[in-house]
């Protein structure tokens, strides 16, 4: 290992460490639950009260969103990977699950946004 | 012209070895049944090969295989979805380690660091193309050490396969 290759190691694990310190610097509990599908904001639900919903996405795309306990997690899915139900349950801002195959995103926020009146059709 | 005619061979075997060798890391990784916490997060074994025949055959080469890597990997065990993605992935990564070769003071390892975690980065770019999710950009730091650690391991890995092959095809 060069010199130069120690110096990048380094800068990238200091400016790494430095963002992991901003991530939970940053987050605070949340309170709701947004759905997107394909890049529209589907549903928005509070994680304060302990629901399943089924995501449908695409053809016959399906992912179980379950809020529980103030948490999120997608408890089962039908994509070829899987990831979204591998990854952990969220409840904090800043946290999201994914869902690449299904173009879904599931994530937590503190408080709504007034100026998307979109947010509370559901 | 008989010479010409040898290296040619001797550079479609190199090829097809480089290519095998790259499927076959390939292969090994989709087995284990490992985690790295974060979804998707993974060692990328492949990348030894990658990294081994970027050194090897240079830039040109180790693209053709690269890609021909994905393409094949992603018809043999993965889908569509998991093809493009890699390919991202891919793309990103050898371009910044051909970059980094040619720059002066880098090692073999330092280039796989780099590549390790701009492969990381062009797939979170993919993943936010996708879904646009801006909150997926928390997962930049995240990555950004999976990426470099994940590298560090092969690009120590690739160095220890160079320094024991290179000889015997040298030969």
């Amino acid at each position: 290992m060069k010199k130069a290759d120690v110096i990048l190691l380094i800068v990238i694990l200091v400016l790494g460490m430095a963002g992991i310190g901003f991530y939970y610097g940053t987050n605070r509990n949340a309170s709701y639950v947004l759905v997107q599908v394909d890049g529209e904001l589907v549903g928005t639900y509070d994680l304060r009260e302990d629901t399943v919903v089924t995501i449908c996405s695409g053809q016959d795309g399906e992912n179980i969103l379950e809020i529980r306990d103030g948490k999120a997690e997608i408890t089962s899915a039908n994509c070829p990977n899987g990831d979204c139900v591998v990854h952990k349950e969220i409840s904090k801002s800043n946290e999201s699950i994914v869902c690449l195959p299904h173009k879904m995103a599931v994530w937590v926020v503190t408080e709504l946004k007034e100026e998307a009146p979109d947010t509370y059709a559901y | 012209m008989t010479k010409n005619k040898k290296s040619k061979v001797k550079k479609i075997a190199e090829y097809a070895c480089l290519l095998a060798f790259a499927m076959m890391v390939s292969y090994v990784e989709a087995l284990l049944p490992f985690q790295l916490g974060i979804p998707g997060a993974k060692l990328g074994l492949a990348n030894v090969a990658i990294v081994f025949a970027l050194y090897l055959i240079g830039a040109r080469g180790a693209f053709c295989i690269n890609i021909s890597r994905v393409i094949l990997c992603g018809l043999l065990f993965g889908n569509m979805y998991s093809m493009l993605y890699s390919l991202a992935g891919a793309i990103f990564s050898l371009l910044i380690m051909i970059f980094l070769k040619k720059l002066p003071g880098f090692s073999m390892i330092g280039v796989s660091i780099a590549g390790g975690v701009m492969h990381n980065m062009g797939q979170l770019c993919i993943a936010v193309f996708i879904t646009s999710v801006p909150v997926l950009l928390y997962y930049v730091p995240f990555l950004m050490i999976i990426g470099a650690v994940t590298g560090l391991l092969n690009g120590w890995l690739a160095k220890a396969v160079c320094d024991r092959v290179k000889k015997q095809i040298e030969k």
